[in-house]
């Protein structure tokens, strides 16, 4: 939980001596979420002053759970601020590992790369000598020599993609034949008939 | 890509509609997720209405191509979200999701995403001198 509080305090500015009335709730809030107020690397104001009167604020606050390796890790960047008189604030906290892999093998449905793929394992499944295993380690070997012909035969006739909205393929190995009937005869049938498919 | 962590940006940009925008370019290859207080509307359209000539003016916050924009949405202007939680696009993955269900107010983001098996939130707030945002979630 983090952002503009709008909340003065000794508690977490020293150069500000007094207290806040709502300190309480607001530790109360974040105990029963679990999290405590994270203290910057760099403590310093998050606010600077309009004017040459006041003092700058420590108002941004940012609360994490204190098991979190980013507990008390965050940073302020006031020379990032720019026009604006908020500082910002640089937050990296830990989450549970996430695979954000957006690609995929694939091969197409009753196409020639099918074909190719299911020929190749077959063959090279025929060609596995398997009268040899007569030990462990032998099977072993013969084991993992299997594993290689299927990871083999499938990353050489697969093709990498990358999932997108549009990664749905539409256009079939039918709409293909049908267009290409259509095209050599011209019959209205045949025109229906790609309609139908497509 | 295996993600292991979550880098946040966060600040108040007091409707600035021109930090906003820097904000959001400059962050866009090494930051995850911003979260922005105040942030900045334009007038989008007008729609036609019975009551105004010129039309219901419509107010919204920038959007950007790299990042999604989670912002409650409320009719009343004068309820107009103080909050604003921009996504990396990248991330998609993980299934940032918006909560009103939880927490309705226009001073407050709840976003919930998925790492792994488990629900984390990142909770928004800009809490006004009044202390609305602090008093509605006690």
């Amino acid at each position: 939980m983090l952002g503009d509080f709008n909340i003065r305090d000794n508690n977490w500015d020293p150069n500000y001596p007094h207290y806040s009335i709502h300190t309480e709730d607001l530790f109360t809030l974040a105990k029963s979420l679990g999290l405590d107020l994270s203290p910057p690397l760099n403590p310093g104001p998050t606010r600077f002053a309009d004017n040459l009167h006041d003092t700058n604020f420590v108002i941004d606050l940012v609360f994490i759970n204190p098991n979190n390796p980013g507990f008390g890790q965050h940073t302020l960047h006031p020379k990032l601020r720019r026009p604006s008189d908020y500082v910002p604030l640089f937050i990296e906290v830990g989450i549970n590992e996430t695979n954000l892999d957006n690609t995929f093998w694939s091969i197409g449905k009753d196409n020639k790369e099918e074909e190719n793929f299911i020929k190749a394992l077959t063959n090279n499944i025929l060609a596995l000598d398997t009268m040899i295993i007569m030990f462990k380690e032998i099977l072993e070997i013969t084991v993992q020599h299997l594993a290689n012909i299927f990871s083999n035969a499938w990353y050489s006739h697969t093709k990498k993609k990358h999932i997108t909205k549009h990664s749905k393929e539409w256009w079939t190995h039918d709409c293909t034949e049908s267009l290409n009937r259509y095209r050599t005869i011209g019959a209205i049938e045949h025109g229906r008939e790609f309609k139908s498919n497509t | 890509m295996i993600k292991e962590t979550l880098k946040i940006f966060s600040q108040n940009v007091r409707k600035n509609k021109t930090l906003m925008n820097v904000i959001l370019e400059n962050n866009k290859n090494t930051m995850d997720v911003i979260l922005v207080q105040e942030p900045p509307k334009s007038l989008i359209c007008r729609v036609p209405s019975h009551t105004n000539s010129l039309g219901e003016p419509i107010y919204g916050t920038p959007n950007y191509p790299d990042w999604t924009l989670f912002i409650r949405q409320d009719p009343i202007q004068e309820n107009y979200a103080r909050v604003a939680t921009y996504v990396n696009k990248k991330l998609q993955k993980m299934r940032f999701t918006l909560r009103p269900d939880i927490i309705d107010h226009c001073n407050i983001n709840i976003l919930a995403f998925h790492s792994g098996q488990h629900i984390n939130f990142v909770i928004n707030v800009y809490s006004d001198n009044n202390q609305n945002a602090l008093q509605f979630l006690n």
